[in-house]
């Protein structure tokens, strides 16, 4: 229950929700390119997947509130790069530097203070709350209230 | 925000292009949301909200700028801000300060603490009920934290603010003392810190476990019955000893394996542990055997915050 009204509280603060039909078709273009760059470099790294949907949410929630500019087209990359940074910090017990995570046919190289900055507009932007309620904490809830905690269904778990 | 990109192609940098990206922010810079009114100490000012027009606490938290937002104090910034809690003074708002790398936590602000609260009403705190029920609400907000296994490292007397009013009491200080961005914040002028600090942190062993906020609430508990720090100590290098000459060296029997983690042992003189009913006099029986518990030497046998609460001697 308490998830739930953390969901609802989370989607009131989220005051225009991201709806894809009425979006730019550029602005869509660029967040699906952004997208799958980040599930590359979560490959690359063998992320939790929680760490790429927590990047993805992060990136969705900045992108749907007014800050995103069409005409700077490195600028969606400089905020994919930060959300993923601040999602593996948010996440991963280890953290690639960050020039490091910039892999994967990545256009731009961003430098590490320019990304420090970005990741600070971001987390205004998103007012610092950088625990979201997600899919996955459903189905974590979910498992535990079950009491399916063998290790096949863990296994499982971690591959959704 | 001015933001340099390099811009790569095919692997090689074409050109270093210095933009100017005007960011339509709803993001309100510091100095328009609050005005500062007073510096309180490094890095910590009391302010005015401009919009609201209550008073709050800044503090500013710088860090090096070379691997982004340090992880720790994102996942501490996020937990701190959905914590509720009637005795933990609230964080309202968290504000870049874009000149410097560094940001700025608005917490509620509150005018007295536990320090000058004993100085201004020492008779009040003369009351055994009013003892008890500060105590109680020191370890309601320590157990609530330790449940989201947060150690608060740095419980003190100064971090304890009272509503002399209604006697709410609200902890504050989580994210100040343990950030290794600000280590040397401490105010040489103010309250002596480490007279509240556990053993086991004194011998510099690392050990970052919930018990040490027990043991600095034992020592508050200790202070706001005789009005006076319990284990005063000249300097730091001293504390130790004062320790020991209170509760006893630790032995084998109350210790078990402190000699191994602390080398130095032998330097100190053995001492037994003193009486606590003659060194908190006034406190009823039940209380001393609480107060035994909470400054239990070895972390592992120390009462914790929760159980505390269960205590007989909250039991009326």
């Amino acid at each position: 229950v308490s998830l739930l009204t953390k969901e609802q509280e989370q989607e009131k603060q989220t005051t225009c929700t991201f709806s894809f039909d009425q979006t730019d078709p550029s602005v869509f273009l660029a967040r699906k390119e952004a997208v799958e760059w980040i599930l590359k470099v979560k490959a690359h790294y063998g992320f939790t997947p929680l760490t790429a949907i927590l990047a993805i949410n992060y990136l969705d929630r900045f992108l749907s509130s007014l800050h995103y500019q069409k005409d700077k087209p490195w600028m969606i990359h400089l905020v994919a790069v930060s959300c993923l940074s601040l999602a593996a910090k948010v996440e991963e017990t280890q953290v690639p530097l960050l020039l490091d995570l910039q892999v994967e046919d990545a256009k731009f190289l961003f430098e590490a203070k320019n990304i420090q900055k970005m990741e600070l507009l971001v987390m205004s932007t998103l007012k610092w709350r950088m625990n979201p309620v997600t899919p996955i904490s459903f189905l974590d809830h979910i498992v535990r209230r079950l009491g399916l905690n063998n290790h096949l269904h863990w296994d499982f778990f971690k591959k959704c | 925000m001015n933001i340099k990109v390099g811009v790569y192609s095919s692997g090689r940098s074409i050109s270093d292009l210095r933009l100017r990206v005007s960011i339509h922010s709803s993001e309100s810079s510091l100095m328009e949301k609050y005005k500062l009114i007073a510096k309180i100490k490094k890095g910590v000012f009391q302010g005015l909200c401009l919009l609201s027009s209550q008073t709050v606490t800044l503090k500013q938290l710088g860090f090096p700028d070379n691997e982004g937002v340090p992880g720790s104090l994102i996942k501490e910034i996020t937990l701190l801000q959905a914590m509720r809690h009637a005795n933990i003074i609230k964080l309202i708002d968290v504000v870049n300060h874009q000149e410097q790398s560094s940001i700025v936590l608005v917490y509620e602000s509150m005018e007295t603490n536990l320090t000058s609260f004993i100085r201004i009403y020492p008779k009040v705190m003369k009351i055994p009920r009013t003892i008890k029920e500060l105590l109680r609400q020191i370890l309601l907000a320590v157990s609530y934290y330790h449940s989201f296994d947060i150690v608060h490292g740095g419980i003190k007397p100064a971090n304890t603010f009272i509503d002399p009013a209604t006697n709410t009491l609200k902890i504050t200080d989580f994210v100040w003392p343990r950030t290794l961005f600000n280590s040397n914040t401490e105010d040489p002028n103010e309250e002596l810190g480490f007279c509240y600090k556990a053993p086991e942190i004194l011998v510099e062993h690392k050990q970052f476990s919930t018990a040490i906020d027990v043991w600095s609430v034992g020592c508050i508990f200790a202070e706001m019955v005789t009005q006076k720090p319990l284990f005063s100590a000249t300097s730091e290098f001293h504390q130790l000893a004062k320790i020991f000459s209170i509760v006893g060296t630790p032995s084998e029997e109350t210790w078990p394996g402190f000699s191994r983690i602390y080398r130095y042992l032998h330097i100190y003189s053995h001492c037994k542990p003193k009486d606590l009913r003659k060194l908190v006099p006034g406190l009823e029986p039940a209380g001393i055997d609480l107060l035994h518990k909470l400054l239990y030497m070895d972390p592992k046998g120390r009462i914790t915050a929760r159980q505390a609460l269960e205590h007989v001697y909250f039991q009326n």
